[in-house]
């Protein structure tokens, strides 16, 4: 038994290193056969039983071979040889195209209709070119019309590689099937500690550990010891910046208060979580407080007028060098009034993507001086040329409604632009399940929008730029990494 | 002079024994002649210097001059502005009839009962005096005055009532020197016109109105007698207090008439049997507009620099309309509930829960075009409190101060479209709070506005400055002091309803002040003027500019199209306006107006008293200023608000401040048209997340 299932992980090595089933000389037993069977053949029969009963086209492609292989397939020398080669052969060929899965319809229609623009964006006129070089399904945001529209790009249009995971939920089960499939596969969402890790799969999504990484570098560069942070209580996570941040600035020697959890539009756990960050919560300094209300009673007195309750608010005790605020510009503005109204005349602030809004700085406010934050875009001006949006006022904003919007098209164009890239840099007859290695060697092309690096980090993660603003008046002042570095990407 | 013949018995009897000289007779009549001569002399000289010294002979033209000059006494008369009399002022009252006005019945009862030989007698009634004298001989109960008609009013004008001879002869040469002087007509006009008749009435006239509140024209005969009878004794005979007296004496009056055959014995029985109907005096001045009409008395008192204007007859043309104040009245009428509603909502001390819950009202309504007030009312009724809500309340007007601090960050640069994070704002230690207690909000100015949110303005207003605050307050017509603390950028501080008109005035006005005035002439009786209102140009000053007077009255009418006026939005279509309400509710305020029309309404108590949450401005004020307002421009059609050169309009998010045709309404000077076409806040507001790429699931 233990030999037998060496075997299998040496002839499922060999089939993920290519070696083609003439070439090896392994002569598989009638069990280990059936092991393979069992292990290869049996997802892509689970999928093909998502297509509906009856297919239109023709089913003449290996793949069908595959499914179609039967323990009786392993008795004798010669049939198991033949089987050996029908699954090496169907997890090894492609068309070259590209399947794009993505919830174009629906809730979040807008968003991924924004991804797919971006992918458009590849190629010089991606009206025509795009349909030769990718299959777009629509997965509705449903699992099952996810796995309906990968059965069919599997057997159908036997895609060479795959995007798609645009969701939580697609994302985990897409990324399922495509290292069970051993297809390539670009899964369009941040990695978490829970996704599945495997070679097939390839986070392409902005990456937080470069955005941490050049936050920490800002705050040690201000030689801040100590960091509050104000933690939103989002539904679905979305901790993980936070998370990582507190552990490399702990790591770097820096305080961090962290337990200033709110609730995001609530102003009750908003005002006090601020009023604990300056600790003007009055059960914690009663006698500062009594003495407090007995000299506003006396003051009252003295006027003659009524006792006024609200006007006893202890000043604020100021013990952290900054905030941290990984919320939406919205929600800063509203905490910088809350600072002002509890007494807090400065406080340099610390934030990240969300920031970016004219709504930060327009209106101006004073207070936020000196802030910063972090973002995966630099001037939008420099992005590359198709997905240049027009600008508002310098190239650091662009109109609202494209804010968003961008940052979608900025992902689907990246994920084409890898697809793309790796599959014209593949040789015909590169088998499907060696794409993976092209993946991982894959280079930023110099179009000076990412950097001059890896696409992928060593656990398949996509290495995104990270830009630092900083504010002052009215204006983002871009101060990290410098204007100069950033033209030369 | 009747010799009384000497009686024997009278005689002192001759002692006996003693021998009497007789003297002859002759000699004895000599000397009696002799001392008879002396004796007239003597008592006729004596007469003679009696006469002199009480200055009989001093009688001449001067002598009735206070009679014959005389100007009946008349009070001072109140005109509306189309010259209806809306009230008058009297201590005593008068109401003059002339002669030929003055009901037959009237002089036929008047003369039976006080005079029957007025018309013959020539001053002095001889036959009276000798009936008198018996009278007075006989110890008679039934005293009878012997005075005529003409000496009653010798001793009206002229005499004291103390009964002495000197008075009495003096009387009778002045009465017979005065029918010299006057016709017999206009001896009897006075008579009817200037003598005390009881319950504050002089004359007939006044008689009339204060016992059966009707002209005496229109009273019957046996109501003429009884009035005709109060001569004698007006005190006595008061129906008021005494009508089974006043009844008696009335009959006295018939009976007389009867005997001197003025009337018939049948009309006499009709008379007498006719129901006498009292009827409680309506004096004019609470029908129409009592509380305008003390301020009418304040304003002349003040104007002309007297302690008391009352029977001086002046003549006082106001600016008052009569059908407004009406309006003005049934809008108080026909809100009943909503007192109602107020005095459930009001917090009243458990000690003082007994009695009555004195929610008060008042309304203050003005014309914007010349700062006439048009119409006044100072309290839900005159009759249970006189003080004058509408001119000396002194009350906090909450959110309806917000223009001052709008117009002048209008007039400085903010702009209607202007984006506010609506968070809690303090100033100083003031931490003002909004009403609906909603943060963490976004508006734009105008929204803050026209849903009255409280912590923007305050922002604001602290950017700007209490001091230009309270300087730019006075500019636009409050006088009241207007306090240098945070708290009056929220209407802490108390203004008086006229500078509520005037302050709104001036925006309906397009940014000129009109001062307010309710007197435009004062005359004498005889027309010459005392005083003339200053013109309305002398009362006018421009003190901000039309562009920023319309931003600020589009501002207002947004406040009916979308905001705390909502409930009577239609009228957005002509008014513009602004609810107010205080702290604690003590002070629920609608102020509003379309340019020809303004009216201001504030409900609350007179002990600022608390009410409970659902009392507003909104929920209060506004009810009545609508239902006022309504009737009110079918007699005053509102003019459209004209907009000036120089603004546009623009359709803006009200929340976001950004173009978009679904937006409201916001008007914009040159060069601040808002150019944004998209918000971030917006796209944030519909997405729920921005750029929370990490989070998407």
């Amino acid at each position: 038994m233990i030999l037998t299932k060496a075997k299998l992980i040496l002839l499922t090595t060999a089939l993920i290193m290519g070696l083609s089933a003439g070439e090896e000389a392994l002569a598989l037993s009638e069990s280990s056969c059936k092991e393979l069977l069992n292990r290869v053949v049996k997802p892509y029969r689970a999928l093909y039983k998502k297509l509906p009963p009856k297919q239109p086209w023709p089913k003449t492609a290996v793949v069908y071979q595959l499914i179609r292989l039967s323990p009786v397939d392993c008795v004798g020398r010669g049939h198991i040889r033949k089987t050996l080669k029908t699954v090496v052969s169907a997890v090894a060929s492609h068309s070259g195209r590209v399947g794009v899965m993505l919830p174009i319809s629906g809730k979040n229609m807008e968003t991924y209709n924004a991804v797919l623009e971006g992918m458009k964006g590849v190629y010089p006129i991606g009206a025509l070119t795009f349909p030769q070089r990718a299959v777009v399904k629509n997965t509705v945001g449903s699992i099952k019309a996810m796995e309906l529209a990968l059965a069919e790009m599997v057997f159908r249009d036997q895609v060479g590689m795959l995007i798609g995971g645009a969701t939580a939920a697609e994302a985990g089960a897409l990324s399922r099937w495509a290292d069970r499939l051993m297809i390539p596969t670009l899964i369009l969402s941040q990695m978490t500690p829970h996704s599945l890790r495997s070679k097939q799969l390839f986070h392409v999504f902005p990456n937080e550990v470069s955005m941490v990484n050049r936050l920490t570098q800002a705050i040690r560069q201000r030689r801040y010891k100590r960091i509050a942070v104000l933690q939103p209580i989002r539904r679905g996570g979305g901790g993980q910046m936070t998370h990582m941040l507190i552990s490399r600035l702990k790591k770097s020697g820096v305080r961090v208060d962290k337990d200033y959890v709110y609730s995001p539009g609530d102003y009750e756990s908003m005002e006090a979580a601020a009023k604990k960050v300056f600790n003007i919560v009055p059960a914690d300094r009663p006698v500062e407080f009594q003495k407090l209300v007995n000299r506003i009673k006396r003051q009252a007195k003295e006027a003659g007028l009524p006792f006024n309750p609200s006007l006893v608010s202890l000043p604020p005790q100021i013990d952290v060098d900054a905030i941290f605020i990984p919320d939406n510009f919205r929600t800063v503005r509203h905490f910088v009034n809350i600072f002002k109204f509890l007494g807090v005349e400065e406080m340099p602030l610390i934030g990240t993507q969300e920031w970016r809004a004219k709504g930060l700085i327009d209106p101006p406010e004073p207070f936020l001086d000196g802030s910063f934050f972090v973002d995966y875009i630099g001037d939008y001006r420099h992005l590359p040329a198709r997905l240049r949006a027009r600008t508002s006022g310098s190239g650091y904003f662009v109109r609202p409604e494209e804010t968003i919007n961008i940052d979608y098209r900025i992902i689907g164009w990246h994920a084409m632009g890898i697809a793309e890239q790796t599959m014209s840099k593949i040789q015909a007859n590169v088998k499907r399940r060696l794409i993976y290695k092209t993946l991982e060697e894959l280079t930023h092309p110099a179009d000076g929008y990412f950097p001059k690096s890896r696409v992928f980090s060593k656990n398949h993660n996509s290495i995104w730029p990270a830009w630092l603003f900083r504010t002052s008046g009215q204006n983002l002042v871009l101060e990290a990494p410098s204007r100069k570095h950033a033209r030369k990407r | 002079m009747k010799e009384i013949p000497i009686q024997s018995e009278d005689r002192d009897p001759a002692p006996a024994g003693k021998s009497i000289p007789v003297r002859s007779p002759k000699r004895l009549r000599r000397i009696g002649f002799v001392i008879a001569v002396f004796t007239m002399l003597t008592v006729g000289l004596l007469s003679f210097m009696w006469l002199h010294e009480i200055g009989i002979f001093d009688i001449g033209d001067g002598s009735l001059a206070s009679i014959v000059d005389y100007k009946p006494n008349d009070n001072s008369l109140v005109y509306d502005r189309d010259n209806k009399i809306i009230g008058e002022f009297f201590t005593r009252y008068y109401v003059f009839i002339p002669y030929e006005k003055l009901p037959n019945d009237l002089i036929k009862a008047v003369v039976a009962i006080e005079d029957r030989s007025f018309f013959e007698h020539s001053g002095i009634d001889l036959r009276g005096i000798t009936r008198a004298a018996v009278s007075h001989l006989r110890n008679d109960k039934r005293r009878q005055g012997a005075s005529t008609i003409t000496q009653q009013v010798i001793r009206h004008f002229l005499l004291t009532k103390e009964k002495t001879i000197e008075r009495k002869i003096k009387e009778a040469a002045l009465a017979i020197y005065l029918e010299s002087q006057l016709s017999k007509e206009q001896i009897l006009e006075l008579y009817t016109n200037v003598l005390f008749l009881g319950n504050r009435a002089f004359g007939v006239g006044a008689a009339a109105k204060r016992y059966f509140g009707r002209d005496i024209q229109d009273l019957q005969s046996h109501e003429l007698a009884l009035i005709a009878g109060l001569f004698q004794s007006p005190s006595r005979y008061n129906p008021s207090r005494f009508p089974k007296r006043a009844k008696r004496r009335q009959l006295q009056v018939i009976r007389a008439m009867q005997k001197s055959g003025m009337i018939s014995l049948r009309k006499a029985k009709k008379m007498a049997r006719a129901p006498l109907r009292y009827q409680t005096y309506n004096p004019m001045n609470l029908a129409t507009a009592p509380y305008f009409l003390d301020y009418i008395r304040e304003r002349t008192e003040q104007t002309l620099g007297r302690t008391n204007i009352k029977n001086q007859g002046l003549r006082i043309y106001t600016t008052l309309d009569s059908r407004l104040q009406k309006m003005v009245q049934e809008s108080f009428e026909e809100n009943k509930e909503i007192f109602a509603l107020a005095e459930r909502l009001m917090i009243i001390p458990p000690h003082e829960r007994t009695g009555p819950r004195p929610v008060e009202g008042a309304m203050l309504v003005s014309n914007p075009e010349n700062g006439e007030i048009l119409a006044m009312r100072g309290g839900r009724n005159y009759a249970d409190s006189q003080f004058n809500r509408a001119i000396h309340a002194i009350r906090q007007p909450g959110s309806a101060f917000k223009p001052v601090i709008y117009s002048l960050a209008l007039s400085r640069g903010y702009k209607w479209s202007d984006l506010m994070y609506v968070s809690p704002v303090a100033v100083r230690n003031y931490r003002p709070r909004n009403f609906s207690k909603s943060f963490l909000t976004e508006t734009t100015m105008m929204r803050a506005f026209y849903k009255s949110i409280n912590t923007p303005v305050v922002a604001i207003g602290n950017k700007i400055g209490l001091r230009d605050i309270i300087e730019h307050g006075k500019k636009l017509g409050i006088s009241s002091e207007i306090r240098d603390e945070a708290g009056s950028m929220l209407g802490a501080s108390g203004l008086t309803l006229t500078d509520m008109a005037t302050m709104y005035n001036t925006f309906a006005r397009e940014g000129k002040r009109t001062g307010l005035i309710a007197i435009t002439r004062i005359t004498d009786r005889d027309g010459n003027t005392l005083y003339e209102a200053p013109t309305l140009e002398s009362r006018t000053e421009e003190v901000i500019s039309k562009q920023d007077a319309y931003l600020m009255t589009a501002g207002m009418q947004a406040v009916f199209r979308y905001g705390t006026a909502y409930k009577e939005n239609e009228m957005g279509q002509y008014a513009a306006g602004k609810t107010g309400t205080s702290n604690g509710s003590r002070d629920n305020w609608f102020a509003g107006f379309t340019p020809n029309l303004n009216a201001v309404v504030w409900v609350g108590s007179d002990k600022s008293r608390e009410f409970l949450g659902k009392a507003t401005g909104t929920s209060l004020a506004l009810p009545i200023w609508a239902t006022f307002m309504k009737k009110a421009i079918k007699a005053v059609p509102p003019r459209p608000f004209t907009m000036p050169k120089g603004i546009t309009m623009r359709r803006v998010h009200s929340q976001f401040g950004h173009n978009t045709s679904s937006g409201v309404k916001m008007y914009f000077k040159k060069g601040q048209v808002p150019v944004k076409t998209a918000s971030d806040l917006k796209i944030l507001s519909d997405r729920g997340q921005y750029r929370s790429l990490f989070n998407q699931n």
